[in-house]
């Protein structure tokens, strides 16, 4: 194999790389191959993977796993915007090197969450560029659609495929596909709206948290979808335009906000990391806790902001 | 003035105490980054912010506290934070703010014993 290595000696295609597998044993077996140089040379190991996935592992790598920090992605990948912060706080906590198992897409997954999955599989390219992080997505080749096996050729700069590491010709720098930023559809017709400036955000407040009370979500989680809104409106009216619109609506299983507004996000990772916290990505980032999906789309034209909370 | 959020001071001895309740939000926080600026400048040794008044706090308040630390640390003083309500809380904890900052249950449990309460200005 090549190649350019960057400074902590890592090629570019080692840094972030797919892995096609197709059944248990091959799913296993590029793991293993991918954490056990570094579980023989005592540096972290994290494996954030959905919860069958998890089980597979124990009871196949028993004892190996024992020095790994092991995460269920069904929770931690809910929101596929609160994986970046995660593996930011273990780089923190831990140092580099570090090597990171994560699989966001599963089969099975919603369109519109395998559209911010893919996303942030895009923007782990650019979220620790100085870091020695190795990462390792496992991609079900027999159960995934075609566009999502071609997109993770574009996000990522290598590809394992036969237990064969080779660079993607397809690799894009970091930038999502294009089908990430397809227009969100049109909110549904019984979709309440509201006008906003600066003096309504105590009452919009008051308005959501009722809405959001009705449509039966806890008490909790009021509360946070509250606070998020809070967070995406005072955005708006600090950043963009003075003012901008709110949406409401419910669909099964949850409840749906939206902020439009003339502004435009120029970081895309504003939300995700806390050197970004300044300005409006503080509020970005309460919104990807409290919230379970958050689509954004951002042009120089205005920014919308649709945000999911399920029941 | 925002008649949804007001601060009442207390000194006791070189610790203020500033009392906050309401909403702390966008409009409201410049008022209390102010109030807290006028207690350092007069010299307090400790701040104290008591949040169990304040029924909702956002990312702008938050970013005061965070000023507020940041102006302590630097000039060798102390500030601190009575607990407020859940939605504060959680608001602290989920930004990691919380880990920054002194957060007590009362006022008391960091003033010395023997002060006397005055209001102050």
């Amino acid at each position: 194999m090549s190649l350019t290595t960057t400074a902590h000696g890592l090629a570019p295609i080692e840094a972030h790389q797919a892995l096609f597998y197709s059944g248990d044993d091959e799913y296993l077996a590029g793991i293993s191959e991918f954490i056990d140089p570094a579980l023989d040379r005592g540096e972290p190991v994290a494996i954030a993977v959905p919860g069958p996935k998890l089980a597979l592992l124990r009871s196949e790598l028993g004892d190996r796993l024992a020095p790994i920090e092991l995460l269920d992605m069904f929770e931690l990948g809910r929101n596929p915007a609160r994986i970046i912060p995660v593996v930011l706080s273990m780089i923190d906590r831990s140092g580099s090197p570090l090597r990171y198992v994560g699989e966001p897409i599963w089969p099975g997954r919603s369109p519109e969450e395998i559209r911010e999955a893919t996303r942030h599989e895009a923007l782990i390219n650019l979220a620790w560029p100085d870091a020695d992080v190795g990462v390792l997505c496992p991609y079900d080749t027999e159960l995934l659609d075609d566009q999502v096996l071609l997109d993770a050729q574009h996000t990522h700069p290598g590809v394992v495929r036969d237990r064969r590491l080779a660079a993607s010709s397809a690799y894009a720098d970091g930038r999502p596909p294009t089908g990430c930023d397809v227009p969100l559809p049109d909110p549904p017709p019984d979709a309440v709206a509201q006008e906003f400036e600066i003096a309504d955000l105590r009452r919009l407040r008051a308005w959501v948290g009722e809405r959001a009370a009705t449509s039966g979500l806890d008490q909790d989680r009021v509360e946070g979808l509250v606070t998020a809104v809070n967070e995406l409106v005072s955005n708006t009216v600090r950043h963009a335009a003075p003012h901008g619109t709110l949406r409401f609506w419910t669909a099964p299983g949850e409840v749906v906000v939206e902020v439009e507004d003339e502004g435009h996000i120029a970081d895309p990772l504003a939300g995700r990391r806390r050197q970004a916290m300044g300005a409006g990505g503080l509020g970005l980032w309460m919104v990807n806790q409290l919230c379970d999906l958050v689509e954004v789309r951002t042009s120089v034209d205005g920014t919308t902001i649709r945000a999911h909370s399920r029941l | 003035m925002n008649t949804d959020f007001t601060v009442e001071e207390h000194t006791h001895g070189d610790a203020s105490v500033l009392r906050v309740s309401g909403e702390l939000d966008l409009r409201t926080s410049p008022e209390l980054e102010d109030r807290l600026s006028r207690a350092f400048d007069a010299g307090a040794e400790l701040v104290i912010l008591d949040l169990r008044g304040i029924e909702f706090m956002d990312s702008t308040g938050l970013r005061v506290l965070l000023s507020a630390h940041q102006r302590a640390h630097e000039s060798g003083r102390r500030f601190a934070l009575v607990r407020g309500a859940d939605q504060v809380e959680r608001v602290l904890t989920l930004t990691g703010v919380r880990d920054l900052l002194t957060v007590v249950d009362a006022p008391e449990e960091l003033l010395a014993a023997g002060d006397q309460p005055s209001d102050g200005a």
